[in-house]
């Protein structure tokens, strides 16, 4: 790859997955793992404990933030480096 | 082009339309014959007949000889109507495995499968769909081809298909058995009237065909649990006080106070034992993994427009999801309690025809992709013009035919397992494609031989585990050193294996037979065996890893295809 191009492109996009995955990661391992303490919060409003509500309802909701802000900054580096972008 | 583009995205609109208009219709009839106590059965056998032929009629309005649109909707799907067909077929597997909708009344027990089922989506959209999308494949075996070759492209497909037949079986087993229960009818007209649809949905129009009618089912879906909803809000039956977990009458209070659909804690919903929380871990993890290997969900993605639409497909898809997630705890709550269902039949007919939608979403993906896999020429959609593209559309759609032929005839016959096929099904794609697929993209140092050693490893070591505990399990704790699973409530083992072993009865039982006591009940590490995909994920991705170092650089020509996979490329020919 010797284009610089490419590879400041490539070096962009491999770092943003890297800082999604690592939220996934938090989100879908670490709240399994974390439940109790979790549970020990309990969120105003609703009256839930933050474990049960972020391993129900919560989880497609916050996979779905996460998408989108992943594909909006996907989407910005690409543009950045190729003109067409991904479209 | 883009006028065609903008063609398919109106088409699919009217259906949907058409099919809420339709479906609203006959419900509005329905709620006052039925309130008077007139023409239940009929009501219930209307409302769910309806939906099913609206499904034909979206399949039929769709269908094309035309190979681009045949085999990849022609790559003019809009990221919003892809994501929406994903997520109805999404909802088959999340009201299916275990028992109905046991994902929403299990409180903590079904959790897993709802952190699992749609944190995968995040793995597919961020690691490996728009890269797909980019590269022109057509299927994910096609993928495998161009990115290591034919062999390990004939490996992954003859994998794939075998996850996809117990997806396929497992699903139409379960649900046809509990669509016969619900409208009290015989299972096999059950089973013959929803394989004719789901042949008829994907067998006209492939991939285009596909997407119509599962658009039309999360209509269906949706229009449908709203109904129970507010049927239930309005008239609310008497909840069996032995009810664990309510989502529903929780719902409809807090719903009445003004503050949302959020179900409130109950017994259920407090986690069992640390040890518990941490062993469900493996099987989130294979069913996410899995859910980014599985060819029918891969298969969305890979028919929009570009690869932004690719990633945004991940975003619609979880919107829908998320949907059906406050809308469907009403059904699963209908759905779990017989009295409910003899009350009304509106009730009856909207369980059935939901419990029908979702099914008949998974199978036609499944159908189509799994005559896609065998198929051969299977990188890249064929030309229009290409001499190959007729005779491979006819091949297509003979696939189809024996395959929905196929299974129907083993749910007819066979005992299934419908909630472990399932699991084994994630599991076993997980094990067999995972590794290979991102490390691939991601690696450009992953050798074929790598790549085909893990896959064979990781997949085999999965298939081993399961035929081992499901029907070997004396033999496993005899020789192999496996002991009893513990009950994740108590910790206590769920089966005495010492006794049973010492009981000189088991030699004369069949150790295969659903009556071992033992079956899917031991393990190495407490591991039940829908969870097998973890020792496949593990051992795949070191082998891939070890096999590649060890291996030669890949060629200079597979590098520039690698490269090429990661920069997005506009127009980029199909």
């Amino acid at each position: 790859m010797a284009d610089p191009n490419a590879l400041s492109h490539w070096r962009r996009t491999k770092k943003l997955m890297l800082v999604t995955i690592g939220a996934w990661g938090v989100l879908s391992v670490g709240v399994p793992i974390l439940l109790l303490p979790l549970n020990l919060l309990n969120v105003p409003y609703l009256d839930l404990p933050l474990g049960f509500l972020m391993s129900t309802q919560g989880a497609p909701i916050a996979f779905l933030i996460l998408i989108s802000l992943f594909a909006r900054r996907q989407d910005r580096i690409d543009r950045d480096h190729f003109s067409t972008g991904g479209q | 082009m883009a006028l065609l583009r903008s063609e398919f995205s109106d088409q699919l609109r009217r259906i949907c339309g058409g099919c809420a208009l339709a479906f609203l219709l006959c419900i509005i009839v329905a709620v006052p014959l039925d309130a008077r106590g007139i023409g239940g059965r009929l009501a219930a056998t209307i409302i769910t007949l309806l939906p099913l032929a609206l499904y034909c009629a979206a399949g039929l309005a769709t269908s094309t000889a035309n190979p681009p649109e045949f085999h990849i909707a022609d790559r003019r799907v809009s990221a919003g109507f892809a994501g929406m067909a994903a997520a109805a077929q999404w909802s088959a597997p999340a009201l299916l495995l275990a028992a109905p909708g046991s994902l929403f009344v299990a409180g903590y027990d079904g959790r897993p499968m709802l952190i699992g089922l749609t944190a995968g989506y995040v793995l597919l959209v961020v690691l490996i769909a728009p890269f797909m999308r980019n590269c022109g494949a057509r299927t994910l075996a096609g993928f495998i081809v161009m990115r290591y070759g034919t062999v390990a492209g004939l490996i992954a497909a003859a994998m794939l298909f075998t996850c996809s037949v117990l997806f396929m079986t497992a699903v139409l087993a379960t649900a046809v058995a509990f669509i016969a229960r619900v409208l009290a009818t015989d299972a096999r007209i059950v089973l013959v009237i929803g394989i004719a649809v789901v042949l008829l949905c994907t067998i006209v129009g492939g991939m285009a065909s596909v997407i119509a009618s599962q658009a039309a089912q999360y209509t269906v879906l949706l229009i449908g649990s709203l109904a129970v909803f507010f049927l239930l809000a309005a008239k609310p039956f008497d909840a069996p006080t032995e009810a664990p977990y309510d989502p529903v009458m929780e719902a409809v209070n807090i719903l009445v106070q003004g503050l949302g659909l959020v179900p409130a804690p109950s017994p259920r919903s407090v986690p069992f034992h640390v040890s518990a929380t941490v062993g469900n871990l493996e099987f989130i993890i294979c069913l996410m993994a899995g859910t980014a290997s599985l060819p029918h969900i891969i298969m969305h993605p890979l028919t929009t427009r570009s690869v932004d639409d690719a990633r945004k497909w991940g975003a619609w898809s979880l919107l829908f999801i998320t949907i059906l997630v406050f809308a469907l705890p009403s059904y699963v709550r209908i759905a779990s309690s017989a009295a409910a269902l003899e009350s009304s039949g509106i009730m009856t007919g909207l369980v059935a025809a939901i419990a029908a939608s979702a099914t008949a979403a998974a199978a036609s993906a499944l159908l189509f992709t799994m005559a896609a896999t065998l198929t051969p020429g299977i990188q890249r959609a064929p030309e229009r013009a290409s001499a190959v593209a007729k005779p491979r559309i006819l091949l297509a759609r003979g696939l189809m035919i024996i395959i929905a032929a196929g299974t129907g005839y083993a749910v007819a016959t066979q005992p299934l397992e419908g909630a472990s096929m399932l699991a084994w099904s994630f599991s076993l794609a997980a094990a067999g494609l995972f590794p290979a697929l991102v490390l691939g993209i991601w690696w450009e140092r992953v050798t074929t031989a790598g790549a085909v050693l893990g896959m064979l490893s990781g997949f085999s070591i999965s298939l081993f585990y399961v035929v081992l505990t499901r029907y070997f399990p004396q033999a496993a704790i005899a020789e192999l050193g496996m002991t009893a699973l513990s009950d994740p409530a108590s910790g206590r083992p769920l089966v005495e294996a010492a006794r049973i072993l010492a009981d000189p009865g088991w030699h004369a039982d069949v150790p295969a037979s659903l009556a071992n006591p033992l079956a899917s009940k031991v393990g190495w590490f407490n591991v039940g065996n829908e969870a097998c995909g973890i020792f496949g994920l593990a051992f795949g991705f070191a082998v891939t890893i070890a096999v590649s170092l060890m291996g030669k650089k890949p060629s200079a020509e597979k590098q520039e295809l690698i490269e090429s996979i990661r920069i997005p490329r506009a127009g980029r020919p199909d």
